[in-house]
């Protein structure tokens, strides 16, 4: 009969609408069969990073690239501490005059400079809004200097003085990060100031990098 | 018995009404009855603080701009200056707070640079000595701003990129017998870092105008100088 089937139905309806209005409580239907549900990977620890910029030291400039690996610590109140090896290259070059002692040119100096530092640095990253953080890094290295001394003097000839140095290093940088995506993000140094024992004199870089969370 | 004499349609209106308050009662929240008391005078409310407007909303995140200006070469023993023309195109990033915003910009610029120097030796003898720089450069940076009134939009902004460097030499030595001249030009590569500061203002939902005062560049090539920009600007937003 018609009836009790409406009024069973009504009355379904009635004691089902509550259950019906907690329609998120609906857990997910199973995997396909012969598949399964991948389990949600956590993010990497590891960063791999390439800068590019330049290196000026007692007002020469170079062009600059760096390779970084990085691992992330610990939090300390608001700092996220991290751990960084960044490998340097430059190659700074300059030309110069001899003079005589009139003051009249003589000849002209050729210099050209390998610069390869590699500084285990610590880095606190403050983060100040969604995806864009402070930090201020600070590392204490070896810095692996080759030097190529030439100079062309009238009557005397070329001579060419080589040197090869191996100095402790000093390196402190000032930048910010800006997480483009899960994983990667652009980092920008516009201060680093470097600081090599044996040297001419203190380096001034300014990079810019992409850095990739394994 | 009961549902033989209840018509179909009658059991299913008033099931259906039976629903509804049950399904309000599964999401309701319990209610305490308040309780009846006698109210006193109320107390005048505090004046409500007046909230800072917002930044004006401008048409999309991107901006193509363009300055012209003037550059002086502030190196010691330099008076090179000249036109400097930039183009540039900004993407907002991220906001600062509830007035400030963090921003991308692509910079490319044109300076060129005059100097002249001319020396009377006497008895007819006069040597005039002008240098001529042209310097293409790019620098990527980064600009804070911060909006103190909806259409004024106040920035600082930090780049670092590199310059190519065309510069020329030429010396004519004007005498009784008459003019030499000699010429050398000579190629250079510098880092450039980059600090400037300006206001713009939102002329509406597009367009923006304002000042770049002061720009302040470092040059790190064969030698290190630093130079001075006032600049005007103009940006389209899309």
């Amino acid at each position: 009969m018609k009836t009790p089937r409406t009024a069973l139905l009504a009355l379904l309806l009635a004691v089902l609408s509550p259950a019906a209005a907690r329609g998120a409580d609906v857990p997910l239907p199973p995997p396909p069969p012969g598949t399964t549900l991948a389990p949600a990977s956590p993010p990497g620890r590891h960063t791999v990073a390439l800068h590019a910029g330049f290196l000026a030291q007692g007002g020469i400039g170079s062009p600059a690239l760096q390779f970084d690996v990085g691992r992330d610590w610990i939090t300390w109140k608001r700092f996220q501490l991290e751990l960084h090896l960044p490998v340097r290259v430059a190659r700074p070059h300059w030309e110069g005059s001899i003079y005589d002692a009139s003051g009249f040119p003589v000849g002209t100096t050729e210099d050209t400079q390998w610069i390869f530092e590699a500084a285990p640095s610590i880095r606190a990253g403050l983060p100040v809004a969604p995806g864009l953080a402070l930090h201020l890094q600070l590392g204490v290295g070896l810095a692996l200097t080759s030097e190529e001394h030439v100079e062309d003097e009238t009557f005397v000839g070329v001579t060419t003085d080589r040197q090869l140095v191996l100095a402790p290093s000093l390196q402190a940088a000032l930048g910010l990060t800006y997480r483009l995506g899960e994983k990667l993000s652009v980092v920008f140094q516009p201060l680093v100031l470097g600081a090599r024992a044996k040297a001419d004199g203190s380096t001034l870089s300014a990079l810019w990098g992409l850095s990739y969370r394994l | 018995m009961i549902a033989n004499s209840i018509p179909p349609r009658a059991a299913l209106a008033a099931a259906l009404l039976l629903a509804a308050p049950v399904s309000g009662l599964a999401q309701a929240k319990p209610r305490a009855m308040a309780p009846t008391r006698t109210l006193a005078p109320a107390a005048p409310a505090p004046a409500a603080a007046k909230p800072a407007a917002p930044p004006f909303d401008e048409r999309g995140p991107w901006r193509l701009g363009a300055s012209i200006g003037w550059e002086w070469d502030t190196t010691p023993d330099s008076d090179l200056a000249g036109p400097r023309l930039q183009v540039e195109l900004e993407r907002d990033l991220v906001r600062l707070g509830r007035r400030g915003q963090l921003s991308f910009v692509a910079a490319g610029a044109w300076w060129h640079a005059t100097d002249e120097e001319r020396v009377d030796l006497g008895a007819g003898y006069v040597m005039t000595a002008e240098a001529t720089a042209n310097l293409l450069e790019v620098t990527p940076s980064f600009r804070a701003s911060f909006s103190p009134l909806p259409r004024l939009r106040l920035f600082a902004e930090l780049g670092a990129g590199g310059a190519r460097v065309q510069g020329t030499i030429e010396v004519r030595t004007e005498t009784p017998l008459g003019d030499f001249s000699a010429e050398e030009t000579a190629d250079d590569w510098a880092g450039v870092l980059r600090l400037a500061a300006g206001g713009t203002w939102a002329i509406d939902d597009r367009f923006r105008v304002g000042v770049q005062l002061p720009t302040f560049h470092w040059r790190f090539g064969e030698g290190k100088s630093r130079s001075f920009a006032l600049s005007a600007v103009a940006a389209y937003a899309f």
